[in-house]
């Protein structure tokens, strides 16, 4: 386990996390922002200024980190996961259709009760369907089952975008329809306090058991007989992973809608970074793919004078960094 | 029948069938004792890979039973199965790429699911690749290795387990005649050193050379079972593969083996 890699990383968040603190359309400086929250700690009354700058961090730039936090590193574990267990390069959640799936259960959640418990419950159902449509339809196929497997999830996909499709067609074109639309091209905006304490706890679970699922992804990558030798159940490991992966995945799309690409390339990234042993690869993408999303997030916060969808920024940024990365990959091994 | 001790994987009556084929084993029993290098011959489909899948537990018998140390193989959880037979395969599909140390601590995750890997699991782990002389390249990707290198590799990761049987699902297959040679020479000295080792080969001459037991296995039930020296011979394995027997004759193979190891 590549420890040292692991706490540059860590700190590397913190930082970019402070650093992305001040930015936005808003002014106010790191060391307003430590005046106002010492001052706040101490007891002391605070001036009206300090007053707006707390309210700016706790209600606003705060919240919208952590939930960058959360869904980076839930997004990029899980499909660091995925690849493991399935023996695949090209699985995300996104491919497996978990996102679509989630997406759909938050749509009926959104459209049609209008209750966000129920929201939650529905986009865990829709990510679980997604991924076990996926599964399915792959061991209908067993000739080539890496195949398969991706077919499966590009029809899964395809399955719950046409149901979220017909939900749009229905949705209230005054109210829901736009909502609905921004939501699913992927944003943080309406990341809040409430939202994160919802779902935030369980997603901060899930990633722990997942981080801390290394060995065990380890071994299923060497396939199930294998694997059952090496001492895992492996059916009961796989099953657990899934349903862990896809809770913080479909967990992440109700604070975010869908952002794809994340699931893929990150994990990649910090394979071509820091090699396949994923005790330390797991972790490593968490931690990568929070940075990431906090640092996208941040630019489209900042570079229009409207907000970007940052599910379509993602998928634009992702690119040069996963290309930059191979040509260091090609350069160290010729 | 050699009566079965506690410390023997023992097999009872053991038949097969793959779901919606044919039966592949018939009424098999055989006890395999601590200490012993035990050769399984026969030809393409006869059942030795599902014998051995069998013995490890990733199949279950419809009829008869495996038992180690006196418990059915079903009955065992696969953590404690792991510690005390491990498998070496033909050959591992990965797709990442581990480096070789990597792969070996894997043999060390039965201690448990959230068991974190101590001093000792690396010392383990770096032992056994030292044992098959491949510590310089502990840092490498397994992927790049060669064949031999791999299969190596495999067998440090078995031997990193320290489980007393290691099963071997044709270890040699993959390799040149001179790699081949050099990983029965390890298993000989493995089995000198106490370990007690089953594998399926398809060369008969490998058996002999392993100066062990062979058991000779054609359509699903024992032919033969024996010492390899006395069993295999021109006759038997002509018989064993439906060869010719001059054509056996003709290869000299087993002769020319038999008369350098005897």
């Amino acid at each position: 386990m590549n420890t040292r890699a692991l706490i540059v990383l860590a700190v590397a968040l913190v930082l970019g996390c402070l650093l992305v603190l001040p930015l936005g359309r808003h002014p106010a400086s790191l060391g307003d922002m430590y005046q106002a929250v010492s001052g706040w700690l101490s007891g002391r009354e605070l001036s009206d200024y300090e007053s707006q700058i707390l309210f700016l961090i706790f209600k606003i730039r705060l919240p919208r980190i952590v939930a960058a936090v959360l869904v980076g590193a839930a997004l990029s574990v899980s499909g660091a996961v995925y690849q493991g267990m399935f023996l695949n390069h090209l699985v995300s959640p996104g491919i497996l259709g978990v996102l679509a799936g989630a997406s759909c259960g938050s749509a009926i959640g959104i459209v049609i009760y209008n209750s966000w418990l129920i929201t939650q419950l529905l986009a865990f159902l829709g990510g679980l369907a997604g991924v076990g449509l996926s599964l399915t339809l792959a061991k209908l196929y067993t000739r080539s089952p890496i195949l398969a497997l991706i077919i499966g999830g590009l029809l899964s996909g395809s399955l719950f975008t046409s149901a979220c499709s017909i939900l749009k067609f229905l949705a209230d074109p005054e109210q829901q329809l736009p909502q609905l639309v921004y939501w699913l091209m992927g944003t943080l905006s309406k990341a809040r306090l409430p939202e994160i304490t919802a779902v935030g706890p369980v997603m901060v679970i899930g990633l722990i058991f997942l981080c801390l699922s290394g060995k065990t992804v380890d071994v299923l990558s060497q396939g199930d007989d294998e694997a059952r030798a090496l001492g895992v159940d492996s059916r009961r490991a796989r099953r657990y992973l899934i349903i862990a992966a896809t809770l913080v995945c479909s967990l992440a799309v109700i604070l975010s809608g869908i952002i794809g690409w994340i699931g893929l390339v990150m994990p990649h990234a910090c394979r071509l970074l820091l090699g396949s042993g994923n005790r330390t690869l797991l972790p490593a993408s968490a931690l990568f793919g929070a940075l990431f999303l906090v640092l996208n997030d941040t630019m489209v916060r900042l570079i229009w004078t409207v907000e970007f969808p940052l599910g379509i920024f993602t998928s634009l940024t992702c690119l040069p960094i996963f290309t930059a990365l191979l040509w260091h990959d090609r350069r160290r091994h010729g | 029948m050699i009566g079965a001790g506690m410390a023997d994987i023992e097999i009872n009556n053991l038949s097969f069938a793959y779901p919606g084929g044919q039966k592949v084993l018939w009424d098999l029993s055989m006890v395999f004792s601590p200490g012993q290098v035990v050769s399984i011959l026969g030809p393409n489909g006869c059942g030795k890979t599902t014998l051995l899948k069998l013995v490890l537990g990733l199949l279950t018998p419809p009829k008869g039973a495996v038992r180690v140390l006196g418990q059915k193989v079903e009955d065992l959880s696969r953590q404690k199965l792991a510690r005390l037979i491990s498998y070496v395969p033909q050959s591992s599909a990965l797709v990442f790429h581990y480096k070789a140390l990597e792969m070996v601590l894997m043999g060390r995750v039965s201690r448990g699911p959230w068991y974190r890997y101590q001093k000792e699991d690396l010392d383990r782990a770096r032992a056994a690749l030292a044992r098959i002389g491949l510590e310089h390249l502990s840092d490498r990707s397994y992927i790049e290795l060669s064949g031999g290198e791999r299969q190596l590799v495999l067998i440090a990761r078995a031997l990193a387990q320290q489980a007393p049987f290691m099963v071997m699902d044709e270890p040699a297959s993959s390799l040149d005649y001179g790699n081949q040679f050099r990983l029965l020479d390890l298993v000989r000295q493995l089995s000198q050193e106490g370990l007690s080792i089953i594998l399926t080969t398809h060369h008969p001459e490998q058996a002999i050379y392993l100066e062990g037991r062979a058991i000779l296995i054609k359509d699903g039930r024992i032919k033969a079972d024996g010492s390899a020296k006395d069993l295999v011979n021109t006759n038997s394995i002509a018989q064993l593969y439906s060869m010719p027997q001059g054509f056996v004759q003709r290869l000299g193979h087993l002769g020319s083996m038999a008369s350098k190891t005897g």
